[in-house]
């Protein structure tokens, strides 16, 4: 149940439920995890901004 | 705690796993319907005739009935078709750069338009670059840039985006969140008309709104002068001086559209005032906008399968009967 409540911390940090830094991001791979999560924000973004148009052509 | 050194860290990684997706979406997207048009051009280099516009020529354009109606004496014509659908006159003018490039048989083009397409200035923000009109970004970025945009910042970066596939094909990446969010979308409900283009009904929003704006469209493009797009300017005049005979066709339309568009004096006139501005590029106005009933097409707009045969026939028909009658001249007038 550790890995849950790590999850956890971690998810109420990245939504702003939390101030509180997860103790595992100044671990060796915080910073990367921090990357992979700015990459996933990015292609996100990259899926849907523009999908609220009336009217997208759809032949591409 | 974040460092000022594990901050950089992290911005180095993401630069790298911004690398890794653009290459990814580069590998994705090498089907893309503009690539596809750029090797089926580069494959065909015996055409004869090509056919260049929007959807309106994609969904239109059969070129072996064109050729069954052109060999009316026997004579054959290799005709292509290099429509493609959401494209306007700056792509067109690329896609023609091209067919004079790779395809040097070509003697001939068809360019086919629908109401303003030949004055609308096209211009626009750098959003409206997406899609299948990623061709300006994929063919010819420098050439293109120059008929895109009002505002020279976009003009200069234009080339520069071009490198960056995540920009250029995000039209690819949105096309197949949009088919799962129609399909989301659709639960529940009554299925709707679809073709190969989209929802028969989203072309009715290409229309214009009412009979009198687009007669005041008419007037006014007359009282301000509005010379030919410039894209278009250019392809015809590239065109003409390769020497190739340049055919302008008023694409079929429904009767809905005609009677609140092509059936009124505004739009007879705008058509006059456009002969002399197509005469310099020797070109011949060819009225095809009656020429399909409307069951032959599949939504408000394009021409179905039997459309596209009963138009291509009449036109090849009719261009090897002008052919055959004598040398085009200044722009004129047949049907």
């Amino acid at each position: 149940m550790n890995w849950l409540l790590r999850l956890k911390h971690w998810l109420e940090f990245l939504g702003g439920a939390t101030d509180a830094v997860p103790r595992s991001f100044n671990g060796p791979g915080g910073w990367v995890l921090l990357a992979v999560w700015w990459m996933a924000l990015v292609g996100l973004i990259t899926l849907f901004c523009r999908q609220a148009s009336k009217f997208i052509y759809i032949d591409f | 705690m974040m460092t000022a050194r594990r901050f950089l860290g992290s911005l180095v990684v993401l630069a790298g796993l911004f690398l890794l997706f653009n290459l990814l979406v580069h590998q994705l997207s090498r089907g893309s319907l503009p690539r596809k048009l750029l090797r089926a051009i580069r494959s065909a280099p015996d055409t004869e005739l090509a056919a260049i516009g929007n959807s309106l020529v994609e969904a239109g354009f059969n070129p072996g009935e064109f050729s069954r109606g052109w060999s009316q004496d026997g004579s054959n014509i290799r005709a292509f078709n290099a429509g493609l659908g959401s494209t306007g006159p700056v792509e067109h003018y690329l896609v023609g750069r091209q067919i004079l490039r790779y395809q040097p048989h070509s003697q001939r083009i068809v360019y086919g338009y629908f109401d303003f397409q030949l004055t609308d200035d096209g211009r626009g923000p750098l959003s409206e670059v997406f899609a299948n009109r990623s061709i300006s970004l994929i063919y010819e970025p420098d050439v293109a840039a120059g008929y895109l945009f009002t505002n020279g910042w976009s003009e200069r970066f234009f080339p520069w985006l071009a490198r960056l596939p995540v920009f250029v094909e995000r039209g690819s990446i949105w096309a197949k969140v949009e088919r799962q969010r129609r399909w989301f979308g659709d639960l529940g409900l009554p299925r709707s008309d679809s073709n190969h283009f989209g929802r028969a009904e989203d072309f009715r929003y290409l229309e214009t709104s009412t009979p009198e704006d687009f007669q005041e469209k008419c007037r006014g493009a007359q009282a301000q002068r509005r010379p030919i797009t410039p894209a278009v300017d250019a392809l015809f005049r590239e065109a003409d001086g390769h020497g190739v005979r340049i055919y302008v066709v008023e694409m079929p339309m429904t009767r809905r559209h005609r009677d609140r568009t092509y059936d009124s004096d505004a739009w007879r006139n705008y058509n006059d005032y456009l002969l002399p501005l197509l005469a310099q590029y020797h070109a011949v106005v060819i009225s095809a906008g009656d020429w399909v009933p409307d069951e032959l097409f599949a939504d408000p707009l394009h021409l179905g399968p039997a459309g596209a045969v009963e138009f291509s026939h009449r036109l090849g028909s009719a261009i090897r009967t002008l052919e055959n009658q004598r040398s085009p001249g200044p722009a004129e007038k047949a049907r």
